[in-house]
């Protein structure tokens, strides 16, 4: 591990040099920046991953489950497992989907499942990502470039290599493909998550293709080629999000969508790497029932648990959060990327009494969590370096692909928290991230 | 049992030439157990293929692609609609809640609560609903000009102003807020002139179309074309293209009532 | 790979048109610099005239600060290495992240050398890493294609720039056979009249100067 502090530097100059980095809007101006990468791992070892992967596969498939008979059957709703509200006024909802059957019924390829750690050892579910997770290509290249800054660690120690995420994305795509290449659909380099989109195409050998690169003709989709006949594209892993992936179906005004490839997507001659419409499933409001999904489901009940959360919707759960607003993190459901999240604790009473009259008025938009006291990592000082290490606030990103089975990466992205007093570990709110470890016994 | 002949004309004028235009026409009659469709054509200029879908609302529609430089597109659709006796039981738990353009809004919220007020009971009932279409017919005014088709429920409300699309949007959303299911229709109605929006309500497990403009059950002289949560989803025509042009549209739509129903006969050209 | 669009055609080219031109300018420019220091301090002044560029320069330190650094001037060495990457950014999966990483390194070594007190020095790097980046793409880059369009638009810019700079006939008939030997193999479509006129003036062989604008018009009118 000494080794490893050592070479914080050294690795972080890497990551420079390969241009690992996130952009972000400042003033309506592109800027882009590195990643601060610790050097100190999250270690997992096999006995707990193998706990996590089952618990992770488990929601995975139960999330599967419930997109498909939500743009279907919608059974669970006529059974009143989930009250309709929860599904059909959620943003994250699109009838534009209803009755599309995806190629090989998959909704959800890459789902990004946020877990926190608490003190007493239990994992917690923070949230489910279902649309475009992303963050993977950020562990795989810090393996990649802290084997070479450090060789020793890893004849040390036995460590899964978390570099096969590349082909596992390449089995995943080939599975789901109904003929033709696969592309990586991004919507271009002032793109947050540029680096990503262009890496994970490199890895996987897929094509990394801009909206202007493809288009539709006679119901299917095709790759615009140089000097050549337009290729046939089987599988499109988009970075798109579905609002603006086909202004003839969404948002008309998107000038980074593919026109018509929703018709091409419904024939079932392409497939959407997500599956337009999973927004409904991984809502904060939906988070609520996804213990009972699983359950419905599959029959099971859930091994990995929620945070204890309360739903403003439900009289009872209201008048809970009314009561202890001061000790619960209160979340608006519309809002993602760490926003929206307001902690009762750090309100002024007066700031209490606002916010209670907010939820009494729109009950729906709140959910109201327990404060989770998650374990902390530490982190190599980056006010006093050498080797003093202090605690942050961390959280992990497990990545879960469904291909012809579900299967958990054995690595994972680890956000951190740069400011001490904060839980807020989003990459665009100046978080830090972390290598993720499995060990191999 | 009654059959109507219709003709519906669109006419796309775009200032500049634009090219890769993508476009959706919902012009093709949809079938359900209240319309049937006995002959059908369809033409286009420029001459384009056309290829016929269904989305995700049930609505049909044929796409295509002009892709060279181009700056007039028009649309001729013809046929023969039976409409018959029937109930339209195709319910969505989607038409129980607000939409983009049928927000929840105070003034709509107060408008209700008067004419719950007036009727001495919350709405609930088919003749509960036509009253509340009557108060709605009493209190807006048709006035073309005065809301464009991105003018919301309650804006247009406000304005105490529109056409069909705002009547149908305001009916729409005074339905959902007083718990009734509603979805919104577009189409033509018997006569000469543009296409026209109403409504429908989803009472005793069967939609009932309402014509809020005109203050009536909307059967068997309207010719469904699409339908949606609002205007957005139910759009009778859409389109994007590569070039800085602004269009205009004419639309020219005429039903009439025959006699007798000819052979079936449905083609596209 | 193998699969390109005919955007990233447009990418590769421009690709190999700016990484020359950081390339030789800067060679170029350490040549001139080390005359100014002491043997001729208006030098730059020629420099400039030799490759059109226009003389909003106050002086000599001006000018090498700016033309060097400046994110304004368009024809500073810095915004031609910027415009070489946004060319590059988009092409990872084509190039390789490694090959790729010889870009990203050398516009970092001049973002870094902003304050240097031994330009030449300090800003050599760029130099090694522009090398590495055509060794890499030979080795690596497995789709001839792709690497027959960067050295078109590699020989192109060069050749231009030789024209411009006074080099040896000898070494612009060299550079000129470069060109012609990929712009054959490529399947993006030019302009044949051009290029024969072109041809005529470089075979008029030393003579081909008097003839100085006639080919630098027809080299741009290629494409």
């Amino acid at each position: 591990m000494r080794e490893l502090i050592e070479h914080r530097e050294g690795i972080n100059r890497l990551m420079a040099r390969y241009g690992v980095k996130f952009g972000i809007y400042k003033n309506n101006e592109f800027h882009e920046q590195l990643f601060p990468f610790d050097p100190m791992p999250r270690v997992i070892s096999a006995k707990e991953f193998e706990f996590l992967q089952k618990g992770l596969t488990q929601r995975v498939d139960a999330l599967n489950a419930f997109l498909a008979d939500v743009y279907g059957e919608k059974k669970i709703v006529k059974d009143k497992v989930i009250p309709e509200d929860f599904i059909f006024s959620s943003k994250g909802y699109l009838p534009q989907c209803e009755g599309i059957v995806p190629p090989k019924k998959i909704y959800s390829h890459i789902s990004g499942i946020d877990l926190v750690q608490a003190k007493d050892g239990e994992w917690y579910i923070l949230e489910d990502n279902l649309r475009i997770p992303s963050g993977a290509s950020y562990p795989m290249i810090a393996r990649e470039l802290t084997r070479r800054a450090s060789p020793r660690t890893f004849i040390n120690n036995r460590i899964e290599d978390n570099r096969g995420y590349a082909s596992m994305l390449k089995q995943m795509m080939d599975n789901v493909n109904t003929g033709g290449i696969n592309v990586v659909l991004t919507p271009g380099r002032y793109n947050a998550a540029f680096f990503e989109h262009s890496y994970l195409a490199e890895r996987s050998g897929a094509i990394l293709a801009m909206p202007q690169d493809l288009f539709v003709e006679n119901n299917y989709l095709y790759y615009r080629q140089y000097g050549g006949s337009p290729l046939k594209v089987g599988a499109v892993y988009r970075r798109i999000s579905d609002e603006y992936l086909d202004p003839m179906c969404f948002l008309p005004e998107s000038l980074i969508g593919v026109p018509g490839i929703m018709d091409v997507y419904r024939s079932g001659h392409v497939a959407l790497i997500n599956a337009p419409g999973n927004g409904v499933a991984d809502d904060k409001g939906i988070y609520y029932f996804v213990p009972y999904m699983i359950k419905y489901y599959l029959g099971e009940d859930a091994i990995l648990k929620n945070a204890p959360t309360y739903l403003a919707f439900y009289e009872k759960d209201r008048n809970f959060i009314l009561e202890h607003l001061n000790r619960l993190v209160v979340k608006d459901v519309s809002e993602a990327g760490g926003y929206g999240v307001i902690f009762g604790s750090d309100l002024s009473a007066e700031k209490l009494e606002e916010l209670k009259q907010i939820i009494i008025n729109e009950p729906r938009r709140f959910i109201a969590q327990e404060v989770i006291d998650f374990i902390d990592l530490d982190i190599v000082d980056e006010s006093n370096p050498g080797d003093h290490l202090v605690p942050r606030k961390a959280d992990l990103r497990a990545f879960v692909l469904t291909g012809e089975k579900t299967m958990v990466w054995p690595s994972g992205l680890t956000r951190f928290s740069r400011n001490p007093d904060s839980f807020v570990v989003n990459s665009s709110q100046g978080g830090g991230f972390k290598d993720t470890w499995v060990l191999s016994r | 049992m009654k059959n109507l002949r219709f003709q519906y004309e669109m006419t796309l004028t775009l200032d500049r030439e634009v090219r890769d235009h993508h476009v959706l026409l919902r012009c093709r009659p949809m079938e359900n157990e209240i319309q049937h469709l006995t002959s059908y054509a369809c033409e286009v200029s420029p001459k384009i293929l056309l290829h016929l879908s269904q989305d995700g609302f049930g609505n049909l529609g044929y796409t295509g692609v002009i892709q060279k430089p181009h700056s007039l597109f028009a649309v001729q659709a013809s046929g023969i609609v039976q409409k018959i006796e029937g109930r339209c039981t195709d319910f969505h738990p989607m038409y129980r809640f607000p939409s983009v353009r049928t927000m929840l809004d105070p003034g709509l919220r107060a408008f209700l609560h008067e004419v719950e007020e007036r009727l001495g009971t919350p709405v609930r009932t088919f003749q509960d609903v036509c009253f509340l279409m009557q108060c709605l017919h009493e209190h807006f005014e048709y006035v073309p000009g005065a809301t464009t088709t991105a003018t919301t429920a309650g804006e247009a409300f406000a304005g105490g102003r529109g056409v069909c699309q705002d009547y149908a949007h305001i009916m729409i959303a005074l339905c959902r807020l007083a718990g009734i299911p509603a979805r919104y229709v577009a189409g033509m109605m018997i006569g000469e002139g543009a296409t026209h929006a109403w409504c429908e309500v989803w009472l005793s497990d069967v939609w009932i179309g309402l014509d809020p403009t005109n203050n009536c059950l909307a059967k068997d002289s309207y010719i469904r074309l699409s339908q949606g949560r609002d205007f957005v989803d139910g759009a009778v025509d859409r389109g994007c293209f590569v070039g800085f042009a602004s269009q205009t549209q004419q639309i020219y739509v005429k039903v009439e009532e025959i006699e007798d129903n000819p052979s079936e006969e449905i083609s596209t050209v | 790979m193998g699969i390109i669009s005919l955007e990233k055609a447009d990418h590769l080219f421009w690709l190999g048109r700016y990484t020359e031109r950081v390339f030789t300018t800067l060679n170029t420019f350490f040549t001139y610099y080390d005359k100014m220091l002491d043997i001729e301090e208006e030098v730059y002044k020629k420099f400039c005239e030799k490759l059109a560029i226009p003389m909003v320069y106050k002086d000599k330190e001006d000018f090498i600060r700016t033309y060097l650094f400046s994110e304004n001037d368009p024809n500073s060495v810095y915004s031609n290495i910027l415009r070489a990457f946004d060319n590059a950014v988009v092409l990872r999966d084509e190039l390789s992240s490694k090959t790729l990483s010889y870009i990203q390194m050398a516009l970092d070594c001049i973002e870094h050398a902003k304050d240097s007190q031994a330009l030449v020095y300090d800003l050599q790097p760029v130099i090694d890493d522009l090398f590495a980046f055509w060794g890499c793409l030979d080795d690596n880059v497995e789709d001839e294609e792709c690497r027959n369009i960067i050295k078109c638009g590699k020989y192109l810019e060069r050749l231009d720039l030789y024209m411009r700079l006074d080099y040896s006939y000898r070494q612009i008939e060299k550079e000129y056979n470069k060109f012609l030997n990929r712009l054959h193999k490529i399947r993006i479509g030019y302009n044949l009249s051009e290029v024969d006129k072109l041809s005529e003036i470089i075979n008029l062989g030393e003579d081909w100067k008097s003839r100085y604008y006639e080919a630098i018009n027809a080299l741009w009118s290629v494409f």
